[in-house]
């Protein structure tokens, strides 16, 4: 039977023109990725990751700890009367004095001596060894506020102490605008032009969509600890050969023919890219090396090493820039915090840690900075085994370039009642979520012109870069 | 004739309307809740009838009555509080939920906002010395800010312990 053929007009004539030079780009798209993962996977090419990725590559890993982690059972005054005051106003949570890991900042001093809590050996050991900083008492402001101006209610960012709201002004990083992008997605869309390919986005989560990467441009790119995640079935990766292959084209051809209504044609599109991608990404990822630097079992520590894996095949994709968004929840304790808190971050100490040394592996260390960022601080004054939700936060930022072994910013008075205790050691942030993510944007590269790009309200802040990078 | 009984008919239904918002004569936007007045004096553009009078303190809320009475249970003072919070929000849609702890709360709740909407009187014999709301067994309620629209509250329960396993747990 002979399938008739419409009569063309000349809106037809237009549109499938328009489609087949959208294919044909693709088309050649693909070709240059097929000869990119030739190129990777050839003999002739030395497996040497390290010399894989280009001089001027930069990451940015941003290591979201969901649920507000209590820094000040992280950080903790350690010298006699310091201490003494703080198992005053920290009751029952308070640590034990004998199993605290003494640090000596290079040059921060406020009077007092600091130790990290016994389950962060790791964190110790990269902050004697310069490769960690922490960034004291920072937190979302919408301007410079203070204790008055708190108590005021002026200027202060919408739902303070509420998780959902603080995520996301902390991913924003425009607390008293509604959301529309997330400041890694505005970066992205800032520096993506620097990337010779960006079939796979340069934004690349391992804990799904979040708000941080969400851009105009750039659109982020979910994959697991395990690697890409293919549609059931249809990628020719995952299933078995032969049979997997004749449905996988057979799904390409389906989402490739030509679609009269506008949003099958879309959602075809988006099919087809989407497992192209996938079969894109997860052919390069097989060629990435075995790393030799061993990760803890830990679900972190997986993600972490799917990181690394990514940063290894960075030439491969065309990319010189990437940020990547890892998660670790589980930090609102309200209760049962001492059983809690420990392995917790005894399972971040571990993972940063491994992951920096598969970076030092890789001989990228010096271009890849990981960061953390959380809801909120949480109450010093303890409630019921827990803490409350808070405001200013300790965070840390560790890599090859970072100024570490020291702490920036200002510590909190840490005396409930005092003039930056908002409520029940509720942290007055000292500096911004600003003037933090403007300090890691201006190594990433954006320029003191383009901050306000990413960053609109950072005029707003005396210090666009706290000199930790 | 049959124009003018319609019009007729049309003329009652008009009068009938009128008489039934003269005898209410109350501002629909108050709902169940009590406001403190709502104009300054500068604004207010009729002259003062009663200034020998001191203003009339604001009503007790009915959404609160029965919180804590013997009649209830721990579920329904849950439904109470949780109504307390929507209502709250439903008259300040760009704020969301109170922020704070308890007593912050609480306060807010009890008209220390800027419409001076009191949904709970601040004497309310479940809001303790320290100004926090209290379930039955007087312990205060937790509050758990989910979101600027989800709030979790939590009773401790019998034992009068919070994170305990008699707690009981509103969830919106």
């Amino acid at each position: 039977m002979i399938p008739q053929t419409p009569d063309l007009s000349r809106r037809a004539f237009v549109r499938q023109a328009c489609c087949a030079a959208v294919g044909t780009t693709g088309l050649l798209s693909a070709l240059g990725q097929l000869r990119m993962i030739g190129a990777v996977a050839g003999d002739s090419l030395p497996r040497n990751t390290a010399a894989a990725v280009p001089a001027d590559y930069k990451a940015l890993v941003c290591l979201f700890l969901q649920g507000g982690i209590d820094s000040t059972s992280l950080l903790i005054p350690s010298d006699p009367s310091s201490f003494s005051a703080y198992s005053t106003a920290r009751a029952d949570l308070a640590v034990s004095p004998a199993g605290l890991l003494p640090i000596s900042p290079r040059s921060y001093s406020d009077g007092r001596n600091y130790s990290l809590h016994p389950s962060a050996p790791h964190l110790q050991s990269l902050f004697a060894a310069q490769k960690l900083a922490i960034l004291a008492n920072v937190g979302t402001l919408v301007r410079p506020t203070t204790l008055a101006q708190y108590q005021a209610g002026t200027n202060l960012p919408p739902q303070l102490f509420s998780h959902s709201d603080q995520a996301l002004q902390w991913q924003s990083s425009i607390p008293d605008q509604p959301f529309d992008t997330g400041w890694g997605g505005r970066l992205a869309d800032l520096v993506d032009a620097q990337n010779s390919n960006n079939q796979i986005s340069m934004s690349i989560t391992l804990n799904g969509a979040n708000s941080f990467q969400r851009g105009s441009a750039v659109t982020q790119y979910a994959i697991n600890s395990s690697g890409v995640s293919s549609l059931s079935n249809t990628g020719s990766l995952s299933a078995t050969p032969g049979v997997s292959t004749a449905r996988s084209n057979g799904i390409r051809s389906l989402m490739r023919s030509t679609q009269e209504n506008a949003l099958a044609a879309a959602f075809g599109g988006i099919t087809k890219a989407s497992i192209d991608d996938g079969d894109l990404l997860g052919t390069v990822l097989r060629t990435a090396p075995a790393l030799t630097t061993t990760f803890p079992g830990t679900g972190t520590a997986a993600r972490l090493s799917m990181v690394a894996k990514l940063i290894s095949i960075s030439q491969a994709l065309g990319l010189k820039r990437q940020i990547f968004f890892v998660q670790l929840g589980g930090w609102d304790m309200h209760g049962s915090q001492n059983s809690a808190y420990g392995p917790l971050l005894a399972e971040l100490s571990g993972a940063m840690n491994a992951f920096y040394n598969a970076t030092v592996e890789l001989g990228v260390a010096n271009q890849v900075t990981t960061f953390t960022a959380s809801d909120f601080g949480r109450t010093y004054v303890p409630n019921a085994g827990g803490t409350d939700h808070g405001w200013g936060n300790h965070q840390l930022i560790m890599g090859g370039t970072v100024r570490g072994g020291d702490i920036y910013g200002q510590m909190p008075s840490l005396a409930v009642g005092g003039n930056d205790d908002t409520g029940r050691g509720r942290w007055l942030p000292s500096t911004s979520v600003d003037e933090y993510n403007a300090t890691l944007a201006t190594w990433f590269g954006v320029s003191a012109g383009n901050l306000s790009t990413v960053l609109p309200n950072i005029d707003r802040f005396a210090k666009p870069n706290l000199g930790f990078l | 004739m049959k124009r003018l009984v319609i019009v007729t008919a049309f003329l009652v239904v008009v009068f009938l309307a009128w008489q039934f918002w003269s005898a209410d004569g109350s501002n629909p936007e108050t709902n169940t809740a009590s406001r403190g007045p709502q104009h300054s004096e500068a604004s207010d553009p009729q002259p003062k009838t009663q200034n020998s009078k001191p203003p009339a303190p604001p009503e007790p809320s009915e959404i609160a009555d029965a919180l804590n009475t013997p009649s209830g249970d721990i579920r329904a003072d849950l439904r109470i509080v949780n109504e307390l919070i929507t209502t709250f929000r439903t008259n300040f849609p760009h704020d969301g939920n109170p922020v704070g702890d308890n007593a912050k709360i609480t306060a807010t709740l009890a008209g220390k906002n800027r419409l001076q909407l009191a949904l709970i009187a601040p004497n309310h014999p479940a809001i303790n010395r320290a100004g926090e709301l209290c379930d039955r067994w007087g312990t205060p309620f937790f509050f758990h800010a989910e979101s600027g629209t989800r709030m979790e509250i939590r009773s401790a329960g019998p034992d009068q312990k919070l994170f305990t396993t008699d707690d009981v747990i509103f969830a919106p």
